[in-house]
């Protein structure tokens, strides 16, 4: 039982940790992304 | 009954919340300037990067359902549950990696997967396979408004015994419609990049209380190893889970993860195939934390009850009626977090439904114009048609859920529920799929008979344990044996029943 808990506490606080700073990244990043997506729209590249 | 759902929700949290979904709902008309023909409609002019497309993904992934029924799976199974977030995390890591699927199915240039089927086997096998992918997409849509009416009824005791959490729900869905029906696919990834952000911060805020109400400690405590057996740390041990259900959980997990109209609809979005790659790569972690964290939660709301004689006594009474499991997670933080703040988090929750429901509804509403109207005509429909129609559908289904959704019970967890649903779908879809892109020996006739053979999965619907000779047969079992004879019959009858010319179809109506 005890091998089962300290697996499970090592998940979650490696999610944890992992998704709060991916959070922030693409918290950050996809601000940029979404002018960039908006100026594509208005301005749409011909299709391949 | 009335302790139990009594709540630090007041007028403040209210206020809150009327204010960010009224702005959430401005937000998604405002874009509907920038949708210029079906491309944009659907799926966002393919112009989607990398990091709006993992918050657009995650937005509505995580939505208020997802966390309902990870909640509820925590608050039964314990931290066995959380096995489902290991599987789901790692068939998406190697999707990631390997790019199985995905980047083909980017480089098709497809809108939806019944497309694909229509350029690779022929226009018959995309209509059954859009009828079939309707099919279990609107049915799992079937309970999200009753989870999304528990947690409002939950988190602010309001509602039991009246129609007041209904009507709410109804007019949320109801402006869901209308931005959706507006704004289309460019709406929706700017509101889930929006809910995003509230969700994370949300996530942040419910995690640290649920930790400060509970305990580290007692989380991992072997409290409730009385109740639950080894079962709850061990998931081989928990009778709801198992080996089958494990295999099952795999199964699922690898399938949806290229196939679910909601995630392909992002591939299909992005600027590239390798930004799709990438997408999944990021996605691991969203995906991972998207089950395990509200899974905590659940765990949090179970031993927080278990702890509390009044509410116990109402979860787990020696006898009468119990209160529903989906109503532990909402009812627990209804009591935990202070008022103000319970307000942010209601908001955030409520926008995740909104953000599902809007993917959702687009997704299927595509399916049905695409590839079940539009392939009935000859000369195909405009562009402009295409749109009007998704729009119809949109309202349509909406319609649906209404009526459904509000009065339907699940005979099983909201999760076994959503699992049977989807492997209606995936189950034949995946050797298709697979066997398209990869085996040129997949022919038309094993693909119709692989996607038909998924209907067998409905028989999990119903609930055997009240039989005689089958009570021993679950949900876990019908699925898993659909997964087998679907793989079967696709090799099968490919090689039984060969293309007489094995190309791709040039002759279809138009996508």
């Amino acid at each position: 039982m005890g091998g089962w808990i300290l697996f499970w506490k090592i998940v979650l606080i490696g999610t944890l940790a992992a998704y709060f700073v991916l959070a922030i990244v693409v918290t950050i990043g996809g601000f940029y992304n979404i002018r960039d997506f908006l100026k594509d729209l208005m301005n749409p590249e011909p299709e391949d | 009954m009335e302790d139990v759902f009594s709540t630090n929700f007041g007028t403040v949290d209210w206020i809150i919340v009327i204010v960010y979904l009224a702005f959430i709902f401005i937000m998604g008309i405002v874009f509907k300037k920038y949708v210029k023909g079906l491309g944009d409609f659907i799926v966002a002019g393919r112009n989607l990067r990398l990091f709006l497309a993992i918050a657009t993904l995650t937005g509505t992934e995580l939505g208020l359902v997802t966390v309902m029924y990870n909640a509820e799976l925590g608050f039964r199974g314990g931290f066995s549950a959380f096995h489902i977030g290991i599987i789901e995390a790692g068939c998406i890591a190697a999707i990631g990696v390997t790019g199985f699927i995905v980047y083909k199915l980017r480089e098709s240039k497809v809108m939806t997967i019944p497309e694909f089927y229509g350029k690779r086997f022929g226009i018959k096998v995309r209509w059954v396979g859009g009828v079939i992918l309707a099919l279990s997409g609107i049915l799992n849509m079937g309970l999200f408004l009753q989870a999304g009416s528990r947690f409002m009824i939950g988190i602010t005791g309001v509602g039991i015994g009246s129609d007041v959490t209904k009507i709410v729900m109804s007019v949320m869905l109801i402006m869901v419609l209308i931005y959706t029906a507006m704004g289309g696919m460019v709406s929706v990834v700017i509101l889930d990049y929006i809910q995003f952000v509230v969700l994370s911060i949300g996530m942040g805020i419910l995690t640290f209380f649920t930790i400060k109400a509970v305990s580290w400690e007692s989380l991992f405590s072997l409290e409730a190893l009385k109740t639950h057996g080894s079962g709850w740390f061990n998931p081989l041990e928990q009778p709801e889970f198992g080996i089958t259900y494990i295999i099952w959980m795999f199964l699922v997990s690898l399938s949806a993860g290229v196939l679910w109209q909601a995630v392909t609809m992002r591939v299909l979005a992005s600027k590239s195939p390798k930004v799709a790659q990438h997408m999944f790569k990021l996605f691991t972690i969203t995906g991972l934390a998207r089950r395990i964290v509200p899974m905590l939660w659940g765990i949090g709301a179970f031993i927080f009850i278990l702890n509390a004689p009044y509410l116990a006594g109402a979860f787990f009474p020696e006898a009468g009626e119990a209160v529903n499991s989906q109503f532990g997670f909402p009812i627990f933080i209804a009591k935990i977090v202070p008022s103000g703040l319970i307000g942010i988090i209601a908001a955030g929750m409520l926008a995740a439904f909104m953000s599902t429901h809007d993917s959702y509804l687009l997704s299927w509403s595509s399916v049905l114009t695409q590839d079940i109207i539009s392939p009935l005509f000859k000369k195909g429909l405009s562009d402009k048609t295409r749109i009007t129609v998704t729009r119809a559908g949109i309202f349509v289904i909406g319609i649906y859920l209404l009526i459904w959704g509000l009065w339907y019970e699940a005979p099983t967890s909201l999760w076994s529920y959503f699992a049977i649903t989807g492997t209606i779908y995936f189950s034949g879809a995946f050797p298709v799929v697979v066997g398209g892109l990869y085996w040129k020996k997949a022919s038309r006739t094993g693909a119709m008979a692989s996607l038909l053979c998924g209907l067998f999965s409905l028989l999990g619907l119903i609930d055997w344990s009240t039989t005689e000779q089958f009570n021993w047969v679950s949900e876990k079992h019908i699925a898993l044996i659909t997964f087998v004879i679907c793989a079967v019959v696709m090799v099968g009858g490919s090689l039984l029943f060969p293309d007489k010319e094995n190309k791709i179809e040039n002759k279809l109506t138009e996508a």
